[in-house]
């Protein structure tokens, strides 16, 4: 990727790197930061110093901010997240409760909690608590990775103010990539140009500006003054009103209303652009318009492409496929083959048009002497490793595909350099120019103007909706300035019941012991005696008894069905009911499927009991600490546990585009398979991004790690392990003494 | 504070090494983690339906369960290291406690140990150099044996042979099929994606099929 590359960088120096994409730009960061794999990936030639030292031997003197919010964030909880990269450095934890509330201060969140959950931030939010977790490592050198290429304007500015008050004393040394040269100008006083993993120019902005601005424009970097052109504006007379909302509100599938009230026309031939803060609807009123979501109330009503009218919500997707195409955010939740040339093919095939039609539109847009997608040379390319720019066209050309009179659009131009930006842009302008409608959801003002779109401006939803949608009221909020409170120096909040106080590990274990040492025997009196006893103890748990029988109740259905398996197919003596094929009902039988029943709620009840408020971060921070299981692994599944939510949030935009696409009526077997593989793509992504952001984060750094969280074993996580067993025997001991201990094995 | 790069030459070959890596870990976490979540999914489906069912049926249930065994196997073919299987498993299997708060609480993650250690043992006897169809069949089979052995003495330790039988033959057919080969061709599948690219299963499956 880079290949004899001679660079220096002084300290206190604020270089923006510019290139191409594939220039190797993110490459060269991410050596810097020494997260760029090991010698089983790739060869390394020369010399790469920080400070005079290895990369991965200066680990905290470099600090890496990543583009991908949730690539960098590792941890549930704010505070736990800054102090993230501390621990992993073997910081003192006296020392790191000193660093979080001043990282916290230094990027403006000092109002946030230490307690607030991560997944609950906006973008902005995200990338300066990122931001945050990076200066508690106290690096000499900032390395940003086009840090707001995935935010919206409001967030973009956030991060850069941040970024701007950081290095105003020239304290730390600041290197960026970015294509957006307009939000870092001001800031750096260095610009270096790579083509090709060598340094085409080096200076000061102006000049380099000056004397290599075309190239740099030409290579997809948006240079202030050699912005993309914009295509013609549309025609002047537009087509018959094709999609119409009125009064409709909109809400998430398990969340209220986020927007409601709206009546909207779109016509042909003209270009909607949906807009508001973050938080007011804007995708979820896009997905609502395309029959993806179904409407909290109102109504929508879609007059187009020859069918009859009516509301999308209640087509079946190979209708919605010819009416309506969708480009969602991230393109990657909607490819569905295996090549580009099948995946253009999916919208028409899933239409009903014939094999002939089919091929005749994919040629045509893969078509090598017009190549109106510039896509004709990847055509047998799989999707997924398209590069961003390439995978953006490839979605708006497979929602053309069908040639639907309405394209909706949510976010397309996220993360777009200018020269694909444009490209996108050229794309939309087709299909508006031959009459077609376009609602897109977007915060790029330059898009709404290249389009000549009408904007459609979304309220926030209410005032403390837009503070909300960011800092939910799940969570204390701080409303004036002040230091956040570290995680290790949190009050004693109300007291617990006995089940939340105790140890994870313990309880863990206590849990098991039934399964372990019950197991020796199948009689009613050894299962029979526990049950008893466990539901003595119980109470002293402290959990409510309607949240215990609530969570007994799969228990509870269960026990019966395995015991009547029992008396069915259990081992048969005594007098034989009933024969029939396999089944021999006896009293044997009966008397074991007894015994199961008893046994199955003795072993399982405990487990609902003890284990009833599961917290992946108590109980990795018990199993790194108490248990002493490696913290590479424990903290490794600690952080993934924190993606569920963003994994689950692809799994519902996975089956979504599954039905834009035409394919949603498909069986549940093959749909489920297909999510299945989507999702485990998206897993790989985002597990791939967040290795390296942990890894830029001082995660894997040889030496002990320090623990901000303590994990305490008390007395009282012992008494509940030595009362665990003590009921296990006893149980047993009471079969062994009536004479009812019966072995497990025949 | 400076960083410099200049060009003394230090040629290395890429050699697989045992360590996990920090993106095995990773990778291996979140992928264990979806597969917990693609648990609940498949619990959804299948419990409502096929639990008073599954009485009725002398052990055959059992053809179903293989779903439950994919992530170890899955995982372990992906990163290639050993503990791969175990801890693909057992992640997954406290992904699905976590996620849904408690069903079966502990004694899932009990049931991931053990499961996980079945696909574990096969690997670890192939030396953990052996990567392809057949060994995936046979981690899932194994997966498959570990699971049998528990639910046999945990919830069935009064059934009859036959029964015990047909519920071990079931179970270990389902984890080959599922586990085994299902992970082997979502394997492929993935690699054809250029997701796996940091690591060997993506490198080798992926120049094969690439364009």
């Amino acid at each position: 990727m880079l290949a004899e590359l001679d660079l220096e960088i002084n300290p206190g120096e604020r270089v923006l790197l510019l290139g191409a994409s594939g220039s190797g730009k993110s490459t060269l960061l991410k050596a810097w930061a020494g997260v760029l794999g090991g010698d089983d990936e790739g060869v390394q030639r020369g010399a790469l110093q920080v400070d005079g030292r290895a990369p991965s031997a200066a680990r905290g003197r470099t600090g890496l901010l990543l583009q991908d919010p949730d690539a960098q964030l590792v941890l549930a909880r704010s505070g736990d997240d800054v102090a993230f990269g501390p621990e992993n450095l073997g910081v003192p934890v006296s020392e790191i409760a000193r660093r979080v509330p001043d990282a916290f201060a230094a990027v403006g969140l000092q109002f946030l909690a230490a307690e607030h959950d991560t997944t609950r931030l906006s973008g902005g939010q995200k990338q300066r608590l990122a931001l945050a977790g990076v200066l508690a490592m106290r690096p000499g050198v900032l390395l940003l990775d086009e840090p707001t290429a995935q935010l919206d304007p409001v967030g973009v500015r956030e991060v850069a103010g941040s970024v701007a008050a950081l290095v105003a004393d020239r304290q730390i040394t600041l290197v960026v990539v970015e294509h957006r040269v307009d939000v870092w100008a001001p800031l750096v006083d260095r610009v270096i140009v790579l083509e090709n993993g060598c340094v085409i120019a080096d200076g000061p902005i102006d000049e380099v500006m000056a004397t290599r601005g075309a190239d740099l424009a030409h290579g997809g970097v948006w240079v202030p003054g050699r912005e993309p052109r914009h295509p013609a504006p549309g025609l002047a007379a537009l087509g018959p009103t094709v999609l119409t909302a009125r009064g409709l509100a909109v809400a998430q599938p398990d969340g209220g209303v986020i927007a409601r009230g709206i009546d909207l026309d779109v016509c042909g031939g003209e270009v909607v652009a949906l807009t508001g803060p973050n938080g007011a609807g804007k995708s979820t009123l896009l997905l609502t318009l395309a029959g993806l979501l179904p409407a909290a109330a109102g109504s929508v009503n879609l007059d187009a492409g020859g069918a009859p009218a009516g509301d999308p919500a209640e087509w079946h997707s190979r209708d919605l496929v010819t009416r309506l195409g969708v480009v969602f955010q991230n393109p990657e939740h909607q490819f569905v083959a295996v090549t580009v040339r099948d995946e253009l093919a999916v919208g028409p095939r899933a239409a009903g048009r014939d094999p002939a039609e089919v091929a005749r539109v994919v040629e045509s847009l893969l078509d090598v002497r017009r190549d109106p997608l510039h896509l004709s040379a990847l055509s047998a390319a799989n999707p997924f490793t398209l590069s961003g720019g390439e995978q953006r066209r490839l979605s708006v050309a497979t929602a053309l595909a069908t040639a639907p009179p309405i394209l909706l659009l949510d976010e397309p131009s996220f993360g777009q350099d200018s020269r694909t930006w444009a490209e996108l842009v050229a794309l939309i302008a087709v299909h508006r120019d031959g009459g077609g409608a376009v609602v897109m959801a977007t915060h790029d003002r330059a898009l709404i103007t290249a389009l000549s779109a009408r904007e459609f401006a979304l309220p926030a939803y209410t005032p403390s909706f837009a503070s909300a949608a960011t800092l939910p009221s799940a969570y204390p909020v701080h409303p004036a300035p002040r230091a956040p409170r570290t995680p290790s120096a949190l009050p004693a909040p109300r007291r617990q019941a006995l089940a939340e106080r105790i140890n994870p590990v313990a309880a863990l274990a206590a849990a098991l012991i039934p399964a372990l040492l019950l197991v020796v025997t199948i009689d009613p009196v050894s299962a029979g005696v526990a049950l008893a006893l466990q539901l003595l103890l119980m109470p002293f748990l402290g959990v409510p008894i309607r949240t215990l029988a609530l969570r007994s109740i799969p228990i509870l259905i269960a026990a019966p069905f395995t015991a009547l398996t029992i008396v069915l197919y259990g081992r048969p003596s005594g007098e034989i009911y009933v024969e029939f094929l396999l089944v021999r009902i006896s009293d044997g039988s009966m008397e074991l499927a007894l015994a199961t029943l008893l046994r199955v709620l003795a072993i399982a009840l405990p487990a609902v009991a003890l284990f009833s408020h599961p917290d992946a971060t108590r109980l990795g921070d018990a199993l790194g600490q108490t248990a002493r299981l490696p913290a590479r692994f424990v903290l490794g599944a600690v952080a993934a546990m924190r993606l569920v939510s963003v994994l689950r949030a692809d799994a519902r935009m996975l089956e979504r585009a599954r039905r834009a696409r035409g394919i949603g009526d498909r069986g549940r077997v093959r749909k489920l398979a297909g999510i299945v593989l989507g999702l485990l793509v998206l897993s790989l992504r985002r597990g791939s991004a967040l290795a390296i952001g942990m890894e830029a984060r001082g995660f894997g750094a040889p030496g002990p790690r320090t623990w901000v969280r303590p994990s305490p074993w008390r007395a009282i996580d012992t008494a509940i392990l030595l009362v665990a067993i003590a009921v296990s025997i006893t149980a047993v001991m009471a079969a062994v003494l009536t004479g009812q201990f019966t072995s497990v094995f025949p | 504070m400076e960083i410099s790069e200049s060009d003394t030459i230090t040629p290395r070959a890429p050699r697989p090494t045992f360590r996990w890596r920090v993106v095995d870990i990773v990778i291996a976490s979140v992928l264990a983690v979806a597969g917990g979540l693609i648990f609940i999914l498949w619990n959804l489906a299948y419990n409502p339906v096929t639990a008073p069912l599954a009485a009725f049926i002398p052990g055959l249930q059992a053809l179903f369960h293989g779903i439950w065994l994919f992530p170890g196997v899955l995982v372990a073919l992906i990163v290639r290291k050993p503990g791969a299987a175990l801890y693909g498993e057992l992640v997954a299997a406290s992904a699905s406690v976590l996620i849904s708060g408690t069903e079966w609480g502990p004694l899932t993650l009990l049931s991931g140990l053990v499961q996980g250690l079945g696909a574990e043992l096969v690997l670890a006897l192939l030396l953990y150099r052996m990567w392809g169809l057949v060994p995936a069949i046979l981690a899932g089979a194994g997966a498959g044996v570990g699971m049998v052995v528990l639910d046999l003495i945990l919830w069935y330790p009064g059934a009859a042979i036959e029964f015990a039988l047909i519920y071990s033959v079931s179970g270990i057919i389902s984890g080959a099929v599922f586990a085994g080969l299902g992970s082997w061709l979502i394997v492929r599948g993935l690699a054809r994606t250029g997701a796996l690219s940091r690591f060997a299963a993506g490198r080798e499956l992926g120049s094969r099929v690439a364009t």
